[in-house]
């Protein structure tokens, strides 16, 4: 069982990856809707996995996906962070697996999707 | 050993070394003398080997042509180099380079031959095994190659390669300027994967950056898929393989099957394909270019859901592919060209199959609506020059006017096939779609476009509402799913009922998506009635599901009908049963003069005021209805819109909701002069809410001149009310009232 970070701007997003979490037993631990929002969240609960919205708005230095992961891997060099990306962020995706994150996911997000990559990451 | 004395066979030995393969033997081939390295490799024992033929070595898979060759050579007294395969006792085999050479006494008489041997069986087998790879590489469709950590493209790579990639030679080349030379971006992201890739050394994160890599590469008219493979030494293996044949013999025959519908569809509703194509030319011609995109959206989606009753797929395909661009901001004139073409060839295709009159009808006279509407009007003038007779003369003029009335019953019938098509294509088991209502019941052309985007509430109900067989099982509902659609008229109004008997919405899914849309809030939404929850489904880009298809899921779908509903001056009442169904009551005023402009405009500007309501000042709306009359001591601004349509807007908020907003807007209580500012406010107010507005007006594309807020006269205003179209409408919230007056001013004024 996990505690999970999840990170997004889209509500249906947040709301639909907690229920799936859920049904598998692992726990929502805390919710951030922006990379701000996240550093401070992962800072203040060192949650096992953090699912990252990769596409997030980068509105008046708010920071976005990348960035946030970047800052996560410098509190905790170990820190297990999976981005959420949507087909066609291929490149990002990269950028992001250079910058420590374990894996992504490609939205549409499904129970099977996310019960893999726990598998992946060894979080049972 | 007689004819060889010690030292020539010590000479030898040490000459080639201890291991080194060597025999010796007489003019007629037989061994007198072998090495133990011999010994070893052949497996018989000196003993077995000695005075035996050197035949014995023998691999019957040599050819006796080179025997014959080296007898030739030897015993005239030369050197005989080449490569032998030789049989091992135990029946296995050893390749070897053999040097045969003759040993002479001191006459110069050959007196035996000897011959050393290299073991060469592994090199052959290397090579052997690198010919059949090359022949299986060359023989194969598929395009095999490697590339190192420099993209560099080894040697060894299978022929096709080259067909692939239009290429004379590969090799040494540079992969991703060969692979993505047109496509910067894939090339980027190919160069950025690789890169990480090779840097890496954990496996899984190798993995991970594979699956990223680019997945196609198209090239002149072909379509290859590319998968990648990690090789031992770290390079990369990738392997193109040409998926066109496979994805174009598929699609012809879904095309063929295709084709053949559509025939049968158009032979079956000539009226309803005719009006169709009728109408469709006029909208590419006219329509198209000039209307604004929301719009343009909308329409396009109603006829995509037209024509697939009609099964005109090019059509079908090339609207869906604007719809994407329009999505993408990406659409350019060639699109509309492409659907131009695309039309044309189905309409050609129709006029190939059934003749050239088929889409133009000669049994029936053609009367364009532009004659009757010309007819009318001259009788208009005629009804108003003479005072008697008029009675007669105007039942000649409705008459007349009803000529461009058609059967409501038939304008739905249109959608029987449509639903039984839907229904197919989506796997639902279920009922034709069952019409009831009378077909005396004449509706005017207007009603055209509201029953046609009533494709929508059709599609909905099928794709949403009904369940998969399984599933209406376990809930013991019947097996087959039903849509019923009943009409009638009740006090001037036609009260039309579509009901299904599906599994109903779930408001909760309704109350996230239009939080997610801000179309209202968490806190806002509790004070909502259940009615108004479930008309947040006709809000613009409103769509339940995640996926695009042909049939639904832009979200434009329920607010076209909503549009069109508004235009006929009517009203929706939704029923939501959950698990049993959902049922949509329209409710559309019959035989009454039609929507005019101002309304349609109001209706615009009333939901974007909401809009502001709700979502800047966090007011919560109460209700909404037309007034006649103008309440005097409010706050109020009006503004002069020109372009196509010659407009006035006029304003009204009372203290209490200008007291909110100047809250909203000025956020300091310290400002002294309140009251000067409130009355700015109004104009500011009116100014967002036309700027939300504007591009949302029927025919907007024109030039539109914003005029400067200012304050009217009441008695100016009314006058003006009275000789316009108008509308005034009341929208009364939890602060107070707000007064919105629409007046479409006559060109002649």
């Amino acid at each position: 069982m996990a505690n999970i970070l999840i990170v997004d701007d889209a509500e249906i997003i947040r709301i639909s990856i907690s229920r799936y979490m859920e049904k598998l037993g692992h726990t929502i631990i805390a919710i951030a809707t922006n990379g701000d929002e996240a550093i401070s969240q992962y800072q203040e609960y060192s949650p096992d996995l953090v699912l990252m919205d990769i596409s997030m708005p980068e509105i008046n230095g708010i920071k976005d996906g990348i960035d946030a992961l970047c800052e996560i891997m410098k509190i905790n060099s170990l820190a297990k962070v999976v981005m959420v990306t949507s087909q066609g962020e291929q490149r990002l995706v990269m950028e992001a697996i250079s910058k420590g994150a374990k894996g992504y996911i490609l939205k549409p997000v499904s129970k099977d999707k996310l019960n893999n990559i726990i598998d992946k990451l060894d979080l049972k | 050993m007689n004819n060889f004395t010690n030292s020539d066979v010590d000479f030898l030995l040490d000459l080639y070394g201890d291991n080194v393969i060597l025999s010796l033997t007489d003019t007629k081939g037989v061994i007198k003398y072998v090495s133990d390295a011999y010994v070893e490799i052949s497996e018989y024992s000196r003993d077995e080997l000695i005075g035996k033929s050197q035949n014995i070595v023998r691999h019957p898979d040599m050819p006796s042509s080179i025997f014959k060759n080296l007898w030739k050579t030897v015993s005239s007294g030369k050197t005989w180099k080449g490569e032998i395969k030789n049989l091992k006792k135990h029946k296995g085999f050893y390749w070897v380079k053999a040097t045969v050479t003759p040993q002479k006494d001191k006459n110069g008489t050959i007196i035996g031959y000897a011959s050393v041997r290299q073991d060469i069986t592994d090199k052959k087998k290397a090579i052997l095994l690198h010919n059949q790879m090359q022949t299986i590489l060359n023989n194969i469709e598929d395009g095999f190659l490697t590339f190192d950590k420099d993209f560099i493209i080894q040697e060894s790579y299978s022929k096709n390669c080259l067909n692939i990639l239009h290429q004379n030679n590969i090799a040494k080349k540079n992969i991703a300027e060969i692979l993505f030379s047109n496509d910067k971006e894939q090339k980027e992201t190919f160069l950025f994967g690789c890169e990480q890739l090779f840097q890496t050394d954990c496996l899984d994160t190798k993995e991970i950056y594979l699956s990223l890599l680019p997945e196609k590469h198209y090239s002149k008219q072909n379509l290859f898929t590319i998968d990648y493979k990690i090789l031992p030494d770290n390079n990369l293996l990738l392997l193109l393989r040409d998926i066109t044949n496979q994805t174009e013999l598929e699609s012809r025959i879904k095309y063929k099957q295709k084709m053949q519908k559509m025939f049968i569809t158009i032979a079956t509703h000539k009226e309803e394909a005719i009006e169709l194509i009728q109408s469709f030319k006029y909208f590419l011609q006219k329509d198209f270019k000039n209307i604004e995109t929301n719009k343009l959206k909308m329409s396009l989606h109603t006829f995509k859901g037209l024509f697939s009753q009609l099964e005109m797929v090019n059509t079908i395909e090339s609207i869906h592919e604007i719809e994407t661009h329009l999505k993408n901001n990406t659409q350019t004139k060639q699109h509309r060209i492409n659907l131009e073409n695309a039309f044309n060839k189905d309409i050609q295709m129709i006029t190939d199959i059934f003749g050239d009159l088929f889409l133009s009808p000669i049994t029936s006279i053609k009367i364009e609506v532009d004659q009757i509407d010309k007819i009318t009007s001259e009788l208009q003038k005629v009804i108003e020059k003479n005072n008697d007779n008029t009675y007669e003369l105007s039942e000649i003029l409705e008459s007349i006017k009803h000529l461009k009335d058609q059967s409501l019953f038939n304008m739905l019938k249109v959608h029987e096939i449509t639903v039984a098509n839907i229904a197919k294509a989506k796997n639902k088991d279920l009922y034709p779609l069952e019409i009831i209502g009378s077909k005396d019941i004449l509706v005017g052309r207007e009603f055209k476009n509201f029953t046609k985007s009533l494709v929508h509430i059709f599609s909905n109900s099928i794709i949403h509402g009904i369940e998969e067989s399984e599933i209406r099982k376990k809930y013991n509902k019947s097996k087959k799913g039903k849509i019923i659609c009943k009409f009638e008229l009740h006090k001037n109004n036609i009260i039309l009922n579509i009901s299904d008997n599906g599994k109903g919405i779930n408001a909760e899914k309704i109350i996230n998506k239009a939080i997610e849309l801000k179309l209202t809030t968490k806190e806002k939404v509790l004070e909502l009635d259940s009615q108004e929850i479930l008309q947040f489904i006709f809000s613009d880009d409103f769509s339940m599901i995640d996926y695009i298809d042909k049939f639904s899921g832009r979200g434009m779908g329920l607010a076209s009908v909503k549009y069109e509903l508004l235009r006929l001056k009517g009203s929706v009442h939704i029923k939501n049963d959950r698990f049993k169904g959902l049922s949509f009551q329209f409710t559309i005023p019959y035989k009454k003069e039609i929507e005019n402009d101002a309304v349609v405009i109001a209706n615009s500007i009333v939901d974007k005021t909401k809009k502001f309501l709700n979502k800047d000042l966090s007011t919560t709306v109460n209700n909404t209805f037309c007034v006649k009359n103008i309440n005097i001591n409010n706050y109020y601004s009006t503004i002069q819109l020109s372009g196509v349509n010659n407009v006035l807007f006029s304003l009204f908020m009372d203290e209490h909701l200008i007291e909110k907003t100047f809250q909203y807007f000025v956020q300091d209580n310290e400002i002294i002069n309140q009251n000067q500012i409130k009355e700015n406010l109004t104009a500011e107010v009116l100014n967002i809410v036309l700027g939300l507005s504007i591009p949302k007006f029927p025919q907007a594309y024109a030039q539109l001149k914003l005029g400067i807020p200012t304050i009217l006269d009441n008695i100016i205003l009314e006058t003006f009310m009275q000789n316009n179209h108008s509308t005034l409408i009341r929208i009364e919230t939890e602060y107070g009232n707000l007064e919105l007056l629409v007046i479409v001013l006559n060109n002649t004024n």
